[in-house]
């Protein structure tokens, strides 16, 4: 574990959670021949650097145009040798050198053994009297040793009178478009297809949204509600009032809020409440029927077995047999 | 008498009702190669699952991409998936594979002899 090679490999292991504890998902650490723990060590970064950097970059959304831009990370010119002339700041600072080192060095210096061979066949094998371009996968490897591997697009001029050739190494990284309202997007997508029939339509009672506002207005109807339920309930037209709002607004927000209308609200309620009296008073059912608000027997006790599945009386003995009076 | 598969990136055969599976040294595996030696192995299921014993033995890299097809569309037709690894890296292999892939019962063995004399158990 000490030797010189794996030191070297826990530096590279080190130096890429650094990058990541620092928002760079970029780079991947070099792979050896290896098959030890500090190989599976290596192996796991480098997967989590794939998996964080996808999971910033789309979250889950349909990739819809515009979503994502392209923007260039880095810019190479170089002479038709294949050393640099110049390139672009962000350069050093991804690759890690000091500024202007890089002028006058060559390009394969940079690269990653493999993507160096490509390189130097590249310029062996490329026509240097017409303009040419590719796109090709190289491997960049910063001062520390970590890959940056990336898409690059490489043009070649020619000659020109006194200018001799240069090549221009670009390489894109793509990023999310923030200047995409995603939300609109999706929204637009699925009116279209709502209209050509390819998603549901939206319901109507999906489209209302109760506001704080509403909801205080509505808890007053229900507070009006409860505090009568002896009494017949007033007309939709007096409960909005007591709301401040409209009828339209009132039946469909109090059934939004309750899940059922006002009226059966009060059926609920009233029934909720003449359980409980028969359980634990000893009020008469006749009695309790007209407490809560019901004018006839009959229509209480078919109410109640519609509700609860029993009758008042049944229940009654129930109660009176687990809780015997007292003599 | 059993037929033997070879392609580019693995070797696999069935025997006694086991499809064995050894990935090749050193590869590296990506997505087309993934898909290719996947697509392989329906051929030779002809459309039945089995149990398979995978060695992954030197098995030097799986691609991100290869990772996703192989647990997902790529674990088709598997009944239970025995792997053979034996290295730290390969283990890891294992973990790794052992979260993604739900569709079938994974166990993993540090060698063939163990791995099949599991898979030869009563059933």
């Amino acid at each position: 574990m000490d030797n010189l090679e794996n030191k070297k490999r826990l530096e590279h292991i080190y130096n890429q959670l650094v990058h990541i504890a620092n928002g760079n998902f970029s780079y991947q650490i070099e792979r050896t021949d290896q098959n030890d723990a500090l190989e599976a060590l290596t192996f796991l970064v480098n997967s989590t650097t794939e998996e964080l950097r996808d999971a910033f970059l789309h979250q889950g959304f349909i990739k819809l145009h515009n979503s994502y831009e392209m923007v260039v990370q880095l810019y190479f010119e170089l002479d038709n040798k294949g050393q640099i002339l110049r390139t672009n700041p962000k350069v050093e600072a991804l690759l890690n050198f000091k500024e202007g080192t890089l002028n006058g060095c060559p390009f394969a210096q940079f690269l990653e053994k493999r993507s160096q061979r490509g390189w130097k066949k590249l310029l062996k094998a490329a026509p240097k009297d017409k303009i040419w371009e590719l796109t090709l996968e190289l491997s960049f490897s910063e001062r520390s040793g970590l890959l940056l591997p990336a898409h690059c697009h490489v043009i070649y001029f020619p000659e020109h009178r006194e200018k001799n050739g240069t090549f221009m190494v670009t390489c894109f990284e793509l990023v999310k478009y923030d200047g995409t309202d995603q939300g609109f997007l999706q929204k637009k997508l699925k009116k279209q297809l709502q209209a050509h029939g390819l998603l549901p339509r939206p319901e109507k009672t999906e489209t209302h949204i109760l506001h704080a506002m509403d909801m205080e207005n509505l808890r007053k109807a229900e507070r009006y509600i409860m505090d009568n339920l002896d009494m017949p309930l007033p007309s939709i037209r007096e409960l909005a009032h007591i709301c401040n709002t409209n009828e339209y607004k009132f039946k469909k927000g109090f059934k939004e809020l309750f899940g059922m209308t006002a009226f059966q609200y009060q059926k609920h309620e009233r029934l909720r409440k003449a359980h409980i009296l028969i359980e634990h008073s000893n009020k008469t059912i006749l009695a309790i029927a007209r407490t809560v608000g019901f004018k006839k027997g009959n229509h209480f006790t078919r109410e109640f077995k519609k509700r609860y599945g029993y009758t008042p009386s049944q229940l009654r003995k129930r109660s009176k047999k687990s809780f015997p009076e007292p003599k | 008498m059993k037929r033997i598969v070879e392609t580019e990136l693995a070797t696999m055969w069935l025997e006694d009702e086991i499809l064995f599976f050894i990935w090749k040294e050193g590869i590296s595996i990506d997505l087309s190669g993934a898909k290719k030696t996947v697509a392989r192995r329906m051929v030779l299921q002809q459309g039945k699952p089995y149990r398979i014993l995978c060695n992954i033995n030197g098995v030097r890299h799986i691609e991100n991409e290869a990772w996703h097809f192989l647990s997902g569309e790529g674990a088709e037709l598997v009944e239970e998936l025995v792997l053979v690894a034996a290295t730290p890296l390969e283990r890891v292999f294992f973990k790794y594979i052992s979260n993604r892939m739900r569709s079938a019962p994974i166990k993993m063995f540090p060698n063939m002899e163990t791995a099949r004399l599991y898979l030869s158990r009563p059933r």
